[in-house]
């Protein structure tokens, strides 16, 4: 995936057509290797979010181009791109009771077309993406009596059984406390190392995205400030940068470790 | 667990079994309210078997409001699942949301104006329905929909379509009859004329609304989830409001306007069924069409010889239902 030049502003909404708020993005350029777990890193309000859903088709860009596999996603339909891209967003709900299993086997819903589906080969990755994220136990509860963790793995199971090469996980540690938090961290690790998914993901915690990503993004003020391998451009300097705040580089087993307090 | 789900299944069959049962008892009970009265069997030989005096008379004059009771039911309560999956609200139905009302006001007018083309009343409900749908919707509409905007703006259209329709029925004179009954929510005076529109546009559209019970089950998601997996969101919520609006539209065309039964049977069914569409969606229609056969009938008995419209029935009983509703839901009862 090939992010050239891209641009973005929201409209304002309370003057007349065709007026635009200050840019969230400037000019971003950069690619996704494939088969990596890339993490997207950055202050509140540096365009994360936004950056993530431009390459998730929930917005459209103003200037510039986001390519898959060289094509424009722009003129990839939306059918076709969730074969492709699967996404887990943040907080989702649910109106109304869904067992875990029924919620997974939604994922499938890029392959069906009015009048049938191989209903077999669904049932079967169904299976499949429950078993990766460990959730057949529950299969049968509604997702809603679970608990943070297990829901945000339900919902990991289903962007699964989309079967696509590229996953987008919008924090997915949020609301998790930090067992689940690692324990999710290391699944999506193993999604990636067994099953060769291309892993992009925005996480708040810097020694999180030393430890688990193989590239980082990091964005300040909707430009983009560093890319690379976590232990080269994750310094005292560039966090200061990012962050504003200065914060010290520890070593553990010759491993970086960020303190988290001053 | 599969234990469960197969409870599940069978408690389903099993209320599925005795709605059917409870519409049998109650179709039986409706032909027999009045002067003449017949058993099963004799309305069974009188039907299939031989000519019967009793028989035949029932069949010109109750026959054709029990079937019409039974398809409008069933219409405008499958109406009601689809536009609360599409707006996730459970708090709407077609009459809240004007649907009714403009459907009701078109069909009025047409009737007055070619009272000949009876067979195209549908289609001209459904133009007033549409508009008043779109109407309701964009005038609810400030950067998303709140519920209950949507609520005020729907009655508050509802209300000026229902005033309109009285306003043309005057003006049309007291003897249209078909006007009246439309403005009135009676069914007391229908023929198999009106049997013959019903059976051809209600059953079809219940059908077609089958189709859709996936993306009705997928409307329970976020839409971003629902994006993400494919999906063009603003294109399926179109497509089943059109329906949804068809179902009511052709209801209301030929029934007038019934408060509340969209409201109220979707509600019922989800405590006796369950959220997911493939059991709500059919088990609303026969519920609702149990329902208003109930009210339709209660309506020629409870003020003998005198006659209350089911529409009445619907809107003295369905109010404080309505109003339970409110009050119970945690989302808008502050």
């Amino acid at each position: 995936m090939e992010v050239k030049q891209l641009s973005f502003a929201y409209r304002n909404k309370r003057k007349r057509k065709g007026s635009y708020l200050e840019n969230v993005l400037n000019e971003i350029s950069f690619s996704i290797t494939e088969g990596k777990i890339t993490t997207i890193i950055g202050a509140n309000g540096c365009g994360k979010s936004t950056l993530l859903k431009l390459m998730t088709k929930n917005l459209i860009p103003n200037h510039g181009k986001i390519l898959l596999n060289g094509k424009n996603i722009r003129r990839i339909n939306q059918k076709e791109f969730a074969r492709m891209v699967a996404v887990v967003h943040q907080n989702n709900k649910i109106s109304g009771e869904m067992t875990v299993e029924q919620l997974v086997s939604y994922g499938r819903t890029p392959y069906y077309s009015f009048w049938n589906g191989d209903k077999e080969k669904n049932l079967e990755i169904v299976e499949w993406a429950m078993a990766v994220t460990n959730i057949k136990d529950y299969r049968n509860q509604a997702v809603e009596t679970l608990s943070g963790g297990q829901r945000q793995r339900v919902f990991i199971a289903m962007a699964l059984a989309q079967k696509t090469k590229i996953l987008f996980l919008d924090e997915p540690t949020t609301y998790l406390d930090i067992r689940h938090q690692i324990e999710l961290l290391e699944m999506i690790q193993t999604l990636n190392k067994q099953y060769g998914i291309t892993i992009i993901m925005v996480l708040h915690d810097i020694n999180h995205a030393l430890y688990y990503s193989d590239e980082v993004i990091g964005l300040k003020e909707g430009k983009l400030l560093l890319q690379g391998k976590p232990d080269e451009v994750i310094t005292e300097e560039t966090i200061e940068k990012l962050y504003d705040i200065h914060l010290k580089i520890s070593y553990h087993n010759q491993r970086k470790i960020v303190q988290m307090v001053r | 667990m599969e234990r469960r789900k197969q409870n599940r299944t069978g408690k389903n069959i099993f209320v599925f079994l005795i709605t059917s049962i409870l519409l049998l008892i109650i179709f039986l009970w409706a032909v027999n309210t009045g002067s003449i009265k017949l058993t099963a069997l004799q309305l069974y030989r009188g039907l299939f078997i031989e000519f019967d005096e009793n028989v035949a008379a029932v069949y010109d004059l109750r026959f054709p409001r029990i079937i019409i009771a039974i398809l409008v039911g069933a219409a405008l309560s499958v109406s009601g699942v689809l536009l609360q999956a599409v707006l996730k609200n459970p708090l709407t139905d077609p009459g809240i949301l004007g649907i009714s009302g403009g459907a009701g006001f078109v069909a009025a007018i047409f009737t007055i104006v070619f009272p000949a083309s009876i067979y195209f009343l549908p289609m001209a409900a459904f133009v007033g329905g549409i508009a008043a749908f779109f109407l309701v919707y964009s005038l609810a509409w400030k950067q998303g929909l709140s519920p209950l905007r949507i609520i005020l703006v729907g009655v508050s259209v509802s209300t000026v379509f229902s005033g309109l329709s009285e306003v043309f029925q005057t003006m049309g004179g007291q003897n249209q009859t078909g006007a009246a009954s439309i403005v009135n929510g009676t069914i007391a005076m229908k023929t198999w004329e009106d049997v013959k529109i019903a059976i051809f546009y209600i059953p079809i559209m219940l059908l077609i609304s089958f189709l859709f019970i996936r993306w009705c089950n997928l409307l329970a998601l976020d839409e971003q989830t629902v994006r993400a997996i494919g999906i063009n969101v603003t294109y399926i919520r179109m497509t089943i409001s059109i329906v949804a609006v068809l179902l009511a539209s052709i209801a209301s065309s030929i029934a007038g306007t019934i408060s509340f039964l969209g409201l109220i049977v979707p509600h019922i069914s989800r405590i006796l069924v369950g959220t997911n569409h493939r059991v709500l969606l059919p088990y609303s229609g026969l519920l609702g069409a149990t329902i208003f056969l109930f009210a339709d009938t209660v309506g020629r008995v409870i003020a003998f010889p005198y006659e209350i419209s089911a529409s009445v029935i619907m809107a003295v009983a369905g109010g404080p239902f309505f109003i339970l509703l409110l009050r119970r839901s945690e989302q808008y009862g502050s």
